[in-house]
């Protein structure tokens, strides 16, 4: 009997930030992730081999298996955008422009032959537009058959905000802003100014805002951008030098603001929190104008939402709280990495003609999975036998790992916790988690500074049973298992996990999407009556997220996190004293840039 | 025969860097000549003219729909 040829196509993104392979078996996304969680480098730009073996190893494919090879954008438009500016700032950016240069000429005009090369590939190889990645990846993820579709971002080839809507397997963007007119860009030039890392740190940037006085600034940021009625917004490029400089800010911004940009590491003042929370408000006006256009325009009860700038979750909450939708699916990589996603389903559905169903990305388990025999193996033969560490560790059978997990977690332990399949995105969602409990304060700054050594301003997020989330949180009845929505906390028993302005950026759990962390939190209910516990991702800062159960050790042992939960095997640091003449703590977090 | 070998790849690697260090003043050179000369003359047309693109206002752009189809997406364009 003859079979049906399955149709495969490999998304990639690269060469930006945050390169990523997925790949869509028959209409499903069946493995995706980010090539800095092989490399251990964050942010990793490079051509995501690793992750691309990762994807079709897992599934059981060579690369002649695959259909098509779909790149997130398409390079000769970008190449065009950059010549022009360079065109309209002249005779300005010359450093800038030897540098583009050497870039593209070395790497990025070459796409399809890397493409080629490196997979050695010799099917069909497909570029699609940037914005409409973006798109795609979140209107075909989302389990809706028609919505508007909003993408925001830094920049793609011209676009940098569009607007769209989609039915069926048909997606169309019929609005859009175009560089430099950005406000991915405009976030990462305040980023830059308050002396994080662009590209990187924007997150950080919204967690200080709450700390600021958002009028303080509000003036000089209405210099810097023109959001008019209609969703359209221009920037005041007087201010900016991203066009012609290798800086994002130039003087006349630093005169704006009082001062030149923050020296990374150096103190945080009242200034630097006033700056960020009146950023935070000017962009959740954009946004809201935006949305708001879009709405006009395509009145659906559905919003779908991507780009780099829709992992804004207090813009997103700011969304939630106008009640224009019934529904509203943020993907969960936003950023780049989501494009790989992205390409592969315009071309799927779109191109191809592919009917849309349900449950093209039913969550963001995609990555890979160690089970309980290959953690063994690793923790005898490379802990043991290798280290010469004498590691005593436990196996819990399933009936009882969840009750055990959840007595450590209100016994006031900080645990790791290593489960099934690595997330896709930027969030770790319980699988690649360091959890702890949210009815005690003091962990907010415990896990901030003994065991993510970062700063102590940064809060944390609570990951909550789905049926206990309109208690706690002031959701309207709306889910957030990407935790891509800030809501405001109801009750006082979790303070770890309140902002100082009384939100939090929340993750609802049921036991469909994660059936090993909901069984957790629901033990930890049982036991303590709080269906609420921190969670934070499973890494140091400046490192990628955990993959591998080496990656989950190592950070373990150079942290004071108390127990590591791989599986079913635990391990306590207690019972282990003698990991202390492993640890160094500093070597450790010198292998990672900070950002 | 080894001790040629060593020799030609110790000259075989100073020569690579001399390269290098040459196709690095050639590239600032020539691109730099680029730069004033060719990018230059399209920016000083421009501005005579005054030829800005009016895309780049930061008001909304009506997207020119392109039929999803995979000789369009052949295209790096």
């Amino acid at each position: 009997m003859e079979t049906k040829k399955r149709t495969i196509v490999l998304g990639i993104s690269c060469f930006y930030h945050d390169s990523a392979a997925a790949l869509l078996v028959d209409g499903r996304i069946v493995a995706a992730a980010q090539e800095e969680r092989f490399t251990r480098i964050k942010h990793d730009d490079n051509f995501p081999e690793r992750a691309v073996d990762f994807c079709l190893q897992s599934q059981g494919f060579a690369i002649d298996d695959v259909s098509y090879v779909v790149f997130y954008d398409k390079p000769i438009l970008k190449f065009e955008r950059i010549i022009q500016t360079y065109i309209k700032v002249w005779p300005r950016g010359l450093r800038s422009f030897l540098l583009a240069m050497r870039i593209w000429l070395k790497e990025k005009l070459w796409i399809e032959q890397t493409i080629s090369r490196k997979l050695k590939y010799e099917g069909e190889i497909l570029f699609t537009e940037h914005h409409y990645s973006h798109a795609a990846s979140a209107y075909y993820a989302s389990d809706v058959n028609d919505a508007v579709v909003v993408t925001i971002d830094g920049v793609g080839e011209w676009d940098t905000t569009t607007i769209g809507f989609a039915e069926g397997n048909k997606l169309t963007l019929t609005h859009s802003i175009h560089f430099p007119h950005s406000l991915g860009l405009l976030y990462s030039a305040v980023t830059y100014y308050l002396g994080f890392k662009v590209n990187s740190a924007e997150y950080k940037v919204m967690g200080l805002a709450p700390y600021g006085d958002p009028k303080k600034y509000y003036s000089a940021f209405q210099k810097l951008i023109d959001i008019q009625e209609d969703g359209s917004y221009s920037l005041n490029m007087d201010y900016f030098a991203y066009e012609h400089e290798l800086s994002m800010t130039n003087k006349k911004f630093n005169e704006l603001f009082g001062g030149p940009a923050r020296e990374s590491e150096s103190e945080l003042t009242q200034r630097h929190k006033d700056i960020s929370a009146a950023l935070q408000k000017i962009i959740e006006e954009a946004v809201l104008q935006i949305v708001r256009q879009a709405k006009k325009l395509y009145p659906s009860k559905n919003l779908c939402l991507a780009g780099g700038v829709a992992l804004n979750c207090v813009a997103n909450g700011e969304i939630l709280r106008q009640n224009w939708f019934e529904n509203i699916y943020v993907q969960p990589a936003s950023g780049d990495a989501g494009g790989a996603i992205g390409a592969a389903c315009y071309v799927y559905f779109d191109v191809l003609k592919n009917h849309k169903e349900d449950g093209v990305m039913p969550n963001a388990f995609l990555g890979p999975d160690y089970g309980n025999g290959e953690i063994k193996n690793f923790l005898e033969e490379e802990i043991i036998k290798n280290m010469k560490l004498p590691l005593r560790y436990e196996f819990v059978g399933d009936d009882k790992i969840f009750s055990y997990v959840a007595r450590l977690l209100a016994n006031d332990n900080v645990v790791g916790y290593f489960q099934g399949r690595m997330e896709f995105g930027p969030r770790a969602l319980g699988a690649r988690s360091i959890i702890a409990d949210a009815r005690k304060k003091e962990n907010w700054q415990r896990v901030n500074l003994k065991i993510k050594f970062r700063e102590s301003f940064r809060p944390f997020a609570p990951t909550v049973l789905e049926e206990y989330a309109d208690e706690y949180f002031d959701l309207r009845g709306k889910i957030s298992p990407y935790m891509l929505l800030v809501a405001r906390v109801k009750k006082n028993d979790i303070p770890a996990v309140r902002h100082v302005d009384g939100s939090a950026r929340i993750q609802t759990v049921n036991r469909s999407q994660n059936q090993r962390y909901y069984d957790l939190v629901h033990e930890f209910y049982t036991l303590t009556k709080c269906p609420v516990v921190i969670n934070t991702s499973f890494n140091v800062r400046g490192e990628p997220i955990v993959c591998t159960p080496r990656d989950a050790f190592n950070s373990f042992l150079n942290t004071d996190m108390d127990y590591l939960v791989m599986q079913n095997y635990v391990i306590s640091k207690k019972a282990n004293p003698d990991m202390d003449k492993f640890k160094n703590t500093d070597r450790y977090l010198k292998e990672f840039k900070n950002d | 025969m080894n001790e040629f070998k060593k020799i030609f790849k110790i000259a075989y690697q100073y020569w690579m860097k001399f390269a290098y260090f040459i196709g690095e003043i050639n590239f600032k050179i020539i691109f730099s000549a680029l730069f004033f000369v060719l990018i230059g003359i399209y920016a000083i047309i421009k501005k005579i003219f005054n030829l800005t693109v009016e895309e780049q206002s930061g008001r909304w752009v009506k997207k020119k729909y392109t039929e999803p189809e995979i000789e369009t997406l052949r295209r790096q364009f």
